[in-house]
């Protein structure tokens, strides 16, 4: 498994500094005053999957991580994460998180880096962070490394695939208990990065609030956020540029084309408004999950998104079974390229080909944007002792003619199944 | 004879009731101004769910060790969860920041005498405490 250097020497740093300390185990101290200083924890998966897809796809968990095409491969679920929380008075708590994976190789040292924050907690229901906080947005999706805290073998890539799992900013939260009812709501601001390379996702001036009411093994929890996009999606800059350059055309019809499809791929500055809604019910040996949540672009209506999943999972002693199903799908229609090349013939039969071929290119970008997909999963847990756990799923994606969402190299519209089996092994310590 | 064998049945009985009985002591110390605990406010302060006693006082919750026998059945009382289950929520809000599990110690002795040294300590033993520092809050009877 390829994991970055940088990567690695994060990893690597976190455990130096944690050993170097005085590890691990959080102690009484002498005075018996009982506040525990350093707690250094752990989780990791080791995974194998058999994915059964077709030629040029490459099935990822997320948004950032390295896009293999291999049929067989351990890199897909396999992570190990490391934690130091340093508790220096009962108010104040450092936290650091770094995760190794097999990430894409233009992440950055900064990717491994999942958590990195100072909370102050001024009473028992105050809490304000800084730093690099989770992001809590759906039920699963900031701690959805630890493949020991769920039932699954990976959150239901549908609707998982391109969630930030963390925000780089502050958030400040209040609980409420009434009995056996705890409400919670969180304010949050930053910004987040998601992906890598050309599929960088960014989002700016993320505004959100979050609020759950969990009782009697029911947890409800609603996210509303308001945010900016930072950059490009899913294109390189190089062909909004290349467009651009057909300014000089004295053609204002494909100038006006040009210029529409280079705002298209540039949704810089669009606003996101994102909404979800997750419920939880785990009593009685019974396990239940439904999450939904609709993601509306101004400006980019090819970017509007929606998804969902629900799953049922029964516990017999130390064996769970579990089924989920999930959908995503994209509100955009397929966009036909503009016909250019009848347009520019009087240039000549070698600038209408390129200007062809620029459409199209920027055409098919646009398209990436556009797709649905439904997944039918089956698995087993096994809790082969309280922190080590056996698991093994199936999962059969089918993607519609529109093409799929969440896979690389999917991006020729045509409907296609796909079908991954794994086995993994989760721990903690 | 026959007295021998009474007594030796009547010692047998109580040595299983004995065995079979696991109560569980949830300990305050003495001077602590919480009267008691329901069962949902114990489960909220061991499941990291609360901060504080009913007064507004940070809770410094402790535990036995991962790997102490009793913890099962103490868990299972409280909880009606299994440890793979309460160590599988627990990582869920250990590894996304919101909170750090129990304080483990060593023994129920290191434990009984932690308690006893810091108003704010909040523990569990499996058997009645006896020394006048500490207090029981709640009793986790075993089902009859």
């Amino acid at each position: 498994m390829k994991v970055p250097s940088r990567t690695i020497a994060v990893v690597v740093a976190i455990v130096t500094t944690a050993v170097s300390l005085g590890t691990g185990v959080c102690v009484a101290d002498a005075t018996g005053a009982g506040s525990d200083t350093f707690h250094v924890s752990g989780f990791g998966t080791v995974g194998f999957s058999q994915i059964d897809e077709p030629a040029g796809f490459a099935y990822t968990r997320n948004l950032g991580e390295d896009r293999d095409k291999s049929h067989f491969r351990a890199d897909l679920d396999s992570r190990f994460g490391l934690q130091v929380n340093y508790r220096p008075t009962d108010r104040v708590e450092l936290v650091a998180q770094a995760v190794a994976s097999r990430l894409d190789p233009a992440a950055s040292a900064a990717d491994a880096l999942e958590l990195g924050f100072a909370a102050y907690r001024p009473d028992a229901n105050w809490t304000l962070r800084a730093g690099r906080v989770n992001l809590d947005i759906y039920l699963l999706s900031d701690y959805r490394d630890v493949g020991f805290s769920y039932e699954f073998i990976r959150p239901p890539v549908d609707f998982y695939w391109q969630t930030p799992a963390s925000l780089d900013g502050a958030d400040v939260s209040r609980l409420w208990t009434f009995g056996d009812v705890q409400w919670k709501t969180k304010l949050y601001g930053g910004r987040t990065t998601e992906g890598t390379g050309g599929d960088l996702l960014v989002l700016d001036q993320i505004f959100g609030i979050m609020v759950s009411r969990e009782s009697n093994g029911l947890l409800l929890r609603a996210n509303a956020i308001r945010a900016k996009f930072g950059n490009t999606l899913g294109v390189e800059q190089q062909l909004m540029d290349a467009l651009q350059s057909l300014d000089s055309l004295p053609q204002p019809a494909v100038v006006a084309q040009a210029k529409a499809l280079a705002s298209d791929l540039q949704p810089s500055g669009a606003e996101l408004r994102y909404l979800a809604a997750g419920l939880q019910y785990d009593r009685h040996n019974w396990l239940f999950r439904a999450e939904l949540d609709h993601f509306a672009v101004t400006r980019l209506p090819e970017g509007n998104y929606a998804a969902a999943y629900v799953s049922a999972g029964r516990r017999f002693g130390d064996v769970t079974i579990f089924g989920v199903e999930s959908i995503a799908a994209a509100s955009a229609s397929l966009f036909k390229a503009p016909n250019w090349a009848q347009s520019l013939a009087p240039f000549g039969p070698v600038v209408a080909a390129q200007a062809q071929a620029l459409a199209s290119e920027a055409a098919l970008a646009i398209n990436s944007l556009a797709g649905r997909q439904h997944t039918t999963s089956l698995g087993a847990r096994w809790d082969l002792t309280p922190q080590l756990a056996l698991k093994t799923q199936w999962d059969y994606t089918h993607t519609d003619a529109i093409g799929a969402l969440h896979w690389w190299g999917a991006t020729t519209p045509e409907a296609a199944n796909v079908s991954v089996v794994s086995v993994a092994l989760d721990f903690v310590f | 004879m026959r007295n021998a064998v009474q007594l030796l049945v009547l010692s047998l009985s109580l040595m299983f009731a004995t065995g079979a009985r696991a109560d569980y002591y949830i300990i305050v110390n003495a001077s602590n101004p919480q009267p008691a605990l329901t069962i949902s406010e114990a489960v909220n302060l061991f499941m990291g769910r609360s901060r504080a006693f009913a007064n507004g006082t940070l809770a410094l919750v402790f535990d036995l060790p991962r790997d102490s026998p009793k913890r099962e059945g103490f868990y299972r009382k409280l909880t009606g969860l299994s440890l793979a289950q309460i160590t599988s929520y627990w990582s869920r809000l250990m590894f996304s920041g919101q909170n750090l599990p129990p304080q483990p110690l060593p023994d129920e002795a290191t434990m009984a005498e932690i308690v006893k040294r810091n108003p704010n300590a909040l523990g569990w033993l499996s058997t009645a405490p006896t020394d006048k520092g500490l207090r029981t809050v709640l009793v986790l009877k075993d089902s009859p």
